[in-house]
């Protein structure tokens, strides 16, 4: 670098340089802080990006609930009727988001149906986080140069969970302070305005149970890997999650349902005007204490790149013989978790179908509700039941699943393995359609195991498996249907934009269909999201429109993809 | 004799940032061709418009007279690449990683393939994460060199590598120049390419700066020359001549840079006293330094270089 180009670079000159060269007496507060002058201080630098972007996007979401709450409920009988009407739901109706409490007043309703939630968004972002800050590092090899310098392991662990801590707590703050002033300042009826500490009290809620799968990530990843501790977070997450939502409909869930911290602090809506404290506090010491144990394991043990363990999948010259068939392999493993995951929550939910169908029969009340609202399906059956239960809530772990499928394969262009096949006489475009390829096929495998779990407790049931399992498919288009926005995204413009895309796009899609119908988005928002374009397939209804989108999306992509990476420099 | 790759004006430009400006090269069947640069120079640019991983703002790029944006496919069933940085599979086994790209080329020589594998003294049973920089780079030229491949581009190929290994690399080199393939060579190891390399470009702040044999880029280049006298130091002749540069007397010892051809330097001197003579050829890497340090001290632009 010549002198002038050192001092545009704010860089001290060198010996031949010609201005003196000045030296590093030490990092100034603000670059501990938020910068480069400690460990804790690029961790708040590298994550300040992704926490305001996820502050602002709650913030926007609690700010358009509350306010269309109040614009559309806005006497006090139009909310008792809306309170009467949800908790007369079975809970199947009700969702995952337990029983809803004072749901007559703003800040009722938005814990109820926002910050039920809430947590399982953030944990996605606090399980990649904390599952990178160790065992990512280590894997780039990053970790052996900072862990070189005079700095403990300890220290080391502590100051990147510490700087993840303080991302989250600022974005639990911000969440606390918009709802504050969204309660305030839509609240139109008695009740609706909340003190601060309330406001408070829920956004710590949101930040303690945001970090459990978190620490869990993190505790397990120097052990097993970055991929496997991902995986593990996701299954805490999810399994707590839909164990606890589904607990009063199927046994085994309900027999196990203490296992699951969304159970442990049930009784902590502070918003809704009841909190439990004690419980909180209890998740917050199991929190702390995984975290801690994952800071002593990572103090204690060598610092190596995780083996992975045991081959999941066997060898075979298979996956080696091009593009396609390397993608394929690649994603297999995880397709192969995920599919099976899919298909014993499925297996859970249909083989228990005919308690829930039993129990409602019973209760002419919601007979001739159901009737009204499905008119046309058999929904007191096994069938009505998994279109209920499953499809609904299957949708997200699918587009998640397909997420990670995607993000793997743009690991190839981002992890720099591009440049040596392309070495190789393969057209850009050729790798492009070959390997993605490769993501929709894992996808269509992940949705193959699906089936085959929820078809089998429909056999069980003695239901016609053939029409769940052609029902249940309809997930497998959806799944490629993001995965295809993902590819094209990644191919056009680039390869880290395409899983973290598939993941917004799930979540938004999920919540459009969570919060829509309730505070009557119009139609033409509701219409933005492909789940509400898929029909009740499970029940034999299918939307036409919606399988042909899912599928231009899926093959659209993928061709987009191609024309994208044939286009643009790539492994820049 | 067939140029295998020929750039003319090319330039790659990042937004504001530079790439390369201007690059001619032209490199020919057969040579061993170095592309010598600090790093940032702009090396691994030009290796990368080559392969059509980057496409060029303005000029052209041929390899086997084949534009690299017209047929990029074309061009690389030929050639042999490896990367300056590159990640493969973690996964897959040496072995399996190798015969990926065999499949992904076909028609690769097994025998020559195991040959390359036990030259490099590889243990190609281990998965790829567990192999350390040096065995990782071991693959890496395996994959680059099993199909035989008519030109050779290598990115800082010696990276990681141990110095025994490093001689059987530069064995490789020059059996395939033997069998007179072509080799292009990206390095910032001076003595690496003053080794095995024909000819060498020096590439600085995204300009070509010199193009020369291996030999003339030494002969080009100043000799440093000590003259000892047995009587005074006549240094006012020497500083008075052509070529001859930083004269300094110290004792009766006299030194000084010689320019272009030395013979003025030595009738002079015989003519006077002179009871020792030393002149000095500089290395490559003291050309490269002298270059660089010249033209930052000057602040002066780069010279032209053509191939």
């Amino acid at each position: 670098m010549a002198a002038p180009d050192r001092a545009r670079a704010g860089l001290a000159a060198g010996p031949a340089g010609t201005t003196p060269a000045t030296a590093i007496h030490g990092p100034s507060p603000f670059a501990r802080v938020a910068g480069l002058g400690s460990v804790f201080g690029k961790g708040i630098r590298d994550g300040r990006r992704a926490a305001l972007i996820i502050a602002g996007l709650l913030g926007l979401l609690v700010v358009v609930t509350a306010s269309q709450v109040a614009i559309e409920y806005a006497t006090a009988i139009e909310r008792q009727a809306l309170a009467a009407q949800m908790a007369a739901l079975p809970p199947v109706f009700q969702g995952m988001l337990g029983e809803p409490t004072a749901i007559e007043t703003l800040g009722g309703f938005v814990s109820w149906r926002l910050f039920g939630f809430v947590p399982v968004m953030v944990a996605i972002w606090s399980i990649v986080a904390l599952s990178g800050v160790l065992a990512g590092e280590l894997a780039r090899g990053s970790l052996d140069v900072v862990a070189g310098g005079p700095i403990s392991r300890r220290s080391l662990a502590i100051q990147k969970v510490t700087a993840h801590l303080v991302l989250l707590g600022v974005v639990a703050l911000v969440l606390a302070v918009v709802t504050w002033v969204s309660l305030e300042a839509f609240g139109t009826l008695p009740g609706d305005p909340v003190a601060f500490d309330a406001a408070l009290g829920q956004a710590t809620f949101v930040f303690v149970a945001t970090l459990v799968p978190g620490a869990v990530a993190f505790a397990v990843a120097p052990f097993v890997g970055r991929g496997a501790a991902i995986g593990a977070g996701a299954l805490v997450l999810f399994a707590s999650f839909i164990v606890n939502g589904y607990g009063d409909l199927v046994p085994v869930f309900e027999a196990i349902r203490p296992l699951s911290y969304f159970d442990l602090v049930e009784g902590h809506r502070p918003l809704a005007g009841i909190s439990d404290w004690p419980a909180l506090g209890l998740l917050a010491v199991i929190v702390a204490g995984i975290l801690v144990a994952g800071v002593v394991a990572f103090e204690r043990r060598d610092l190596l790149v995780p083996s992975g363990g045991r081959q999941v999948v066997p060898r075979l010259d298979a996956w080696i013989v091009g593009p396609f068939t390397r993608s394929f392999g690649e994603r297999l493993p995880a397709a192969l978790v995920w599919g099976g995951a899919l298909g014993l929550y499925g297996l859970i939910l249909a083989t228990t179908a005919d308690e829930f169908v039993a129990l409602l029969s019973e209760i002419p009340q919601v007979i001739s509700m159901i009737e009204r609202l499905f008119p046309n399906a058999d929904i007191l059956s096994v069938a009505g039941f998994l279109q209920l239960a499953f499809f609904s809530e299957a949708i997200i772990l699918m587009g998640l699943g397909a997420a990670f499928l995607v993000a793997g394969w743009a690991s190839d262009e981002s992890e720099r393995r591009i440049e040596m096949i392309l070495g190789a006489p393969v057209s850009r475009v050729a790798w492009a359609l070959k390997s993605g390829a490769g993501v929709l096929v894992a996808i269509a495998l992940m949705t193959v195991l699906t089936v085959l779990g929820v078809a089998l407790g429909a056999w069980i049931q003695g239901e016609e498996a053939s029409d769940v399992a052609l029902g249940v498919s309809v997930l497998g288009l959806y799944g490629v249907a993001v995965a295809g926005v993902g590819l094209a995204v990644g191919g056009l413009v680039r390869p880290g934009l395409a899983g973290v895309t598939v993941v917004v796009l799930v979540i938004v899609f999920y919540l459009i269909d969570l919060l829509g119908q309730i505070l009557r988005f119009p139609q033409a928002i509701l219409d933005l999201s492909l789940n509400q374009h898929l029909g009740q397939p499970i029940l034999g209804e299918f939307d036409a429109f919606g399988l042909v989108l899912c599928a231009v999306l899926a093959l659209g992509g993928l061709g987009l993809a191609a024309a994208g990476i044939g286009r643009r420099d790539v492994g820049n | 004799m067939t140029a295998v790759i020929e750039t003319t004006r090319l330039t790659k430009r990042y937004g504001e940032h530079r790439g390369i400006d201007d690059v001619d090269l032209s490199v020919e069947q057969g040579e061993i061709y170095g592309f010598l640069g600090p790093n940032g120079a702009g090396k691994t640019t030009t290796i990368r418009v080559l392969l059509d991983l980057i496409r060029p703002t303005s000029g052209s790029a041929r390899v086997f007279g084949i534009e690299t944006t017209a047929d990029p496919v074309a061009i690389r069933r030929r050639v042999g690449y490896l990367p300056g940085e590159w990640n493969l599979y973690d996964r897959l086994t040496g072995a399996e990683t190798i015969d990926y790209f065999a499949n992904l080329r076909g028609g690769v020589d097994r025998a020559y393939q195991r040959d390359l594998v036990e030259q490099l003294d590889l243990d190609p049973s281990r998965r790829f994460r567990e192999y350390s920089k040096g065995n990782k780079q071991k693959v890496g030229l395996v994959v680059a060199l099993q199909h035989r491949p008519e030109l050779l581009i290598l990115d800082e190929p010696t990276a990681g590598l141990d110095p025994l290994v490093q001689q059987t690399f530069n064995g490789m080199m020059f059996a395939a120049k033997a069998e007179a393939r072509t080799i292009f060579l990206s390095s910032h190891i001076i003595s690496e390419v003053e080794r095995v390399c024909d000819r060498a470009a020096i590439i600085r702040e995204g300009r070509l700066v010199r193009v020369d044999s291996v030999a003339g880029l030494r002969d080009l280049s100043a000799h440093e020359v000590e003259l000892r006298f047995a009587g005074p130091v006549p240094t006012a002749t020497f500083e008075a001549m052509d070529g001859v540069s930083r004269v300094a007397a110290e004792g009766q010892t006299l030194r000084m840079l010689v320019t272009g051809p030395i013979a003025p330097v030595v009738k002079a001197a015989a003519a006077l006293d002179f009871v020792d003579f030393v002149s000095r050829e500089p290395t490559l890497e003291e050309i490269f330094l002298n270059e660089y340090g010249r033209q930052v001290a000057d602040g002066r632009g780069v010279a032209d270089g053509r191939a």
